[in-house]
């Protein structure tokens, strides 16, 4: 039988205010991190698995980078000359590190709230340049007819969140520029990510809102590779999260794809052979 | 399931157990409830570290911080409140002839370690530095005793620990400072405004009116920290009500004689140690009362020397009952048997000497180099707050006869770098407190254990209860027999 997810809740009580029905977007889905953005950047709040996970997803970015562009010239900005686009940023938890790290970084979001609370709170730090760090309160759909491209396109967290996420895959697979890379990080359809991630994270030890996953939307790897396989980028590499419950960090898991993973796919150079991974 | 060996001192260590644990805004509020928001006041410069305070530790710190490439774009500002010192010629040269200062730190192996990285080692043994490759512990209730290290001459070897003059360290680690490092000399902060969160930087104060906003406060301001004292929070801290009275002393000893040796007598009022500079001088360093610190000061030198030689060679095991001597003998004996036996079995390799050895005679005292510090203890129960973290002597504050106050706070330098390049590389905000949390942890672990263990042996040498100093000679001897535990304590000191 179908469950009923308290997503559906959302659904019935609020109306679509901005965006029309060709968007792949869910207003609900957009209306539940709404409500939290004003927590989003407390380290302790709701978001706080996200604030835990963003040095494990940091460091994947940062090796994928330097095998796809190369050693950095400065090493205390290793991202420098690359620009991002975060799809789905929120409150810019990956948007702003990545602009610390010398990246140029755009973050878009569908919510308004977010983008608003992201901005505010990325000039308390006067190191983060608006020439290197932006926020756009569109969808990747409108890039994609604005006909920009990116170095680096991350979609981390949010497939498990649209409607549509073929269509998703094939949106961000066109704002990938020649020899750009696209990561798609979620969470893997298993019984495994069943128990930890909805009963165990959600219902009982509460460190995330019941209702923020619904287990029926999240994709294992190969499916991943399967949409990917349908754009023109090819599947570079994929690496599993782990959480280490004593020392609260998130490590970084070759073998482990059962809960959390990450996905790095690359743009075929023109002219050039698939490599065989 | 906290240890509670010292009760008091371990709650200190508020993350001892938790790495990174959750700490509520309610409680970052408190913290700054001593001081005022930061105002509105126009701020002059803007650094994104600053180092408050120039000692050993200070200085260590800006050379970590400024020499690492991945913090090579932070902008790092120095304050020290002493005047500069014009730059000798010379160096390291022309200091090699100079007469021996008397404040000398003991430095250990992984202190060594960080300074060998920075390049000023390599400066400061180029100028002078003692050799301890043994080391004699003994005291003046019994005839227990323990030895470390295994001798040998001092060009070869490892060493369990260097002899290093302040004023050397500090040239050799001012010289290392890189041009992008700035430093101000002369300079105070009159005050401190620190922020409730990291939404907001923290601005100082200074004593010629100009206002500076940093992103990361470091107080390096020593024990009587101003940093540690704005920021609020709970200060551990108790009085030894002993004074340690430092000197540079000759000793006899022999053309062919080295002087590697350190010597470390406990007496029940502090223990007086000996510690080598080089053949024919040596460093006192002695904890004792005030008032007979303040009579050792006001003696003439032959005095002071007598005192000294009498201290070392004479001691109260013969006011102990004939009985309770025997006692004592034959338990240590058996002890010792016992230890051989295990150590033998372990295949432990011998480490030190199984018999007494008897320490140098003390000919003369340096003229002007007799002085008296005060000693106590003291630590902080939190290292850190949004923008703002200690190090060194203003977080903690130990007793000396182990030799390890500055060792503690160059183990906060390579933790506090590392912690900094690791926010860096997850391109996070330096003064987040999430992240200072992990320095916090991290070094709490180590200094309030060798803290609780410093105050412990304080303690247990201050009685001269017979069952207490029974059971201690009993225990030391043990120790110095059983040789895989006497390895494992040796490489701990060690570092």
């Amino acid at each position: 039988r179908r469950r009923v997810s308290k997503a559906a809740n959302f659904r019935r009580s609020e109306q679509n205010r901005f965006f029309t029905v060709q968007a792949n977007v869910d207003p609900s889905e957009v209306h539940k991190f709404s409500q939290l953005a004003q927590s989003w950047w407390n380290p302790n709040g709701e978001m706080r698995p996200l604030h835990q996970m963003n040095p494990a997803r940091l460091k994947y970015i940062r090796d994928c980078c330097l095998s796809q562009f190369g050693p950095p010239k400065d090493l205390s900005k290793p991202l420098r000359g690359l620009h991002f686009l975060d799809v789905g940023s929120g409150c810019g938890l990956l948007t702003e590190p990545l602009a610390r790290l010398g990246a140029n970084a755009t973050g878009i979001d569908a919510s308004p709230e977010a983008i608003e609370v992201a901005r505010i709170h990325a000039k308390n730090d006067p190191d983060l340049d608006s020439n290197e760090l932006d926020y756009q309160n569109v969808t990747a759909e409108s890039l994609v007819d604005r006909g920009e491209t990116f170095n680096i396109v991350c979609a981390l967290e949010i497939i498990e969140h649209v409607p549509n996420p073929e269509e998703f895959v094939i949106t961000v697979s066109k704002l990938v520029g020649e020899n750009g890379g696209l990561f798609i990080s979620t969470i893997n359809k298993t019984l495994k990510s069943y128990i930890l991630a909805i009963l165990g994270a959600e219902y009982l030890l509460r460190w995330v809102p019941a209702g923020t996953h619904d287990w029926n939307k999240f994709q294992s790897p190969d499916s991943i590779s399967r949409m990917i396989s349908k754009t023109n980028l090819s599947f570079h590499s994929s690496v599993g999260m782990t959480y280490d419950v004593f020392s609260e960090r998130w490590n970084l898991n070759a073998h482990d794809l059962d809960v959390n993973y990450c996905i790095f796919a690359t743009r075929k150079l023109l002219n050039q052979n698939p490599t065989v991974e | 399931m906290e240890l509670r060996l010292c009760s008091r001192l371990l709650i200190s260590g508020s993350r001892f157990l938790r790495p990174a644990a959750a700490i509520s805004t309610q409680r970052c509020r408190q913290l700054s409830s001593g001081s005022s928001e930061p105002a509105a006041a126009a701020v002059d410069e803007h650094y994104d570290v600053v180092v408050a305070g120039g000692g050993m530790v200070g200085f260590a710190l800006a050379c970590a911080l400024g020499q690492s490439s991945r913090l090579s774009e932070l902008r790092i500002l120095l304050l020290e409140s002493s005047k500069q010192k014009p730059a000798l010629p010379g160096f390291p040269t022309s200091w090699q002839s100079t007469p021996y200062s008397n404040r000398v730190s003991a430095i250990a192996n992984h202190s060594v370690a960080l300074l060998d990285r920075l390049g000023a080692w390599q400066d400061i043994t180029a100028v002078r530095v003692g050799r301890v490759k043994k080391m004699q512990v003994w005291e003046s209730e019994s005839d227990a005793h323990i030895s470390f290290g295994s001798g040998g001459s001092s060009d070869d070897g490892k060493c369990v620990a260097h002899i290093v003059e302040n004023d050397v360290l500090l040239e050799a680690l001012r010289r290392r400072l890189p041009p992008t490092v700035q430093v101000r000399y002369g300079s105070r902060a009159e005050s401190y405004s620190l922020p409730s969160s990291a939404e907001q930087d923290a601005v100082l104060h200074l004593q010629d009116g100009s206002v500076i906003s940093t992103s990361l406060l470091v107080g390096c301001d020593g024990a009587e920290s101003l940093v540690r004292r704005t920021m609020g929070g709970r200060f551990v801290s108790w009085d030894y009500k002993r004074m340690g009275v430092v000197a540079t002393l000759e000793l006899e000893q022999s053309e062919d004689e080295e002087n590697n040796t350190a010597w470390q007598k406990f007496l029940p009022g502090g223990p007086i140690a000996i510690l080598p500079l080089c053949r024919g001088q040596s460093s006192l360093v002695w904890s004792t009362t005030p008032s007979h610190a303040k009579a050792l000061l006001a003696m003439d030198p032959q005095q002071f020397t007598d005192a000294i030689n009498n201290t070392l060679w004479c001691d109260d095991s013969s006011k102990q009952s004939p009985w309770l001597r025997d006692l004592h003998q034959n338990c240590s004996d058996a002890v010792r048997q016992v230890g051989n036996f295990v150590s033998k079995v372990a295949a432990a390799a011998p480490v030190g000497v199984s018999y007494k050895q008897l320490p140098p005679s003390v000919v003369a005292v340096a003229d002007n180099s007799r002085a008296a510090f005060p000693l106590g203890l003291g630590h902080a129960v939190q290292y850190t707050a949004p923008r703002v973290v200690l190090v060194g002597d203003a977080a903690h504050r130990v007793h000396p006869l182990a030799g390890q106050g500055v060792n503690l706070g160059f183990g906060d330098v390579a933790a506090l770098t590392r912690v900094l390049e690791e926010t860096v590389l997850e391109g996070d905000d330096i003064g987040n407190v999430r992240q200072l949390y992990r320095y916090e942890t991290e070094r709490q672990r180590q200094n309030v254990v060798m803290m609780a263990a410093v105050d412990g042996l304080h303690r247990l040498y201050a009685t001269t209860f017979p069952p207490a100093v029974f059971l201690r000679s009993v225990g030391l001897t043990a120790v110095d027999a059983f040789k895989p535990i006497k390895n494992c304590i040796q490489s701990y000191v060690e570092g």
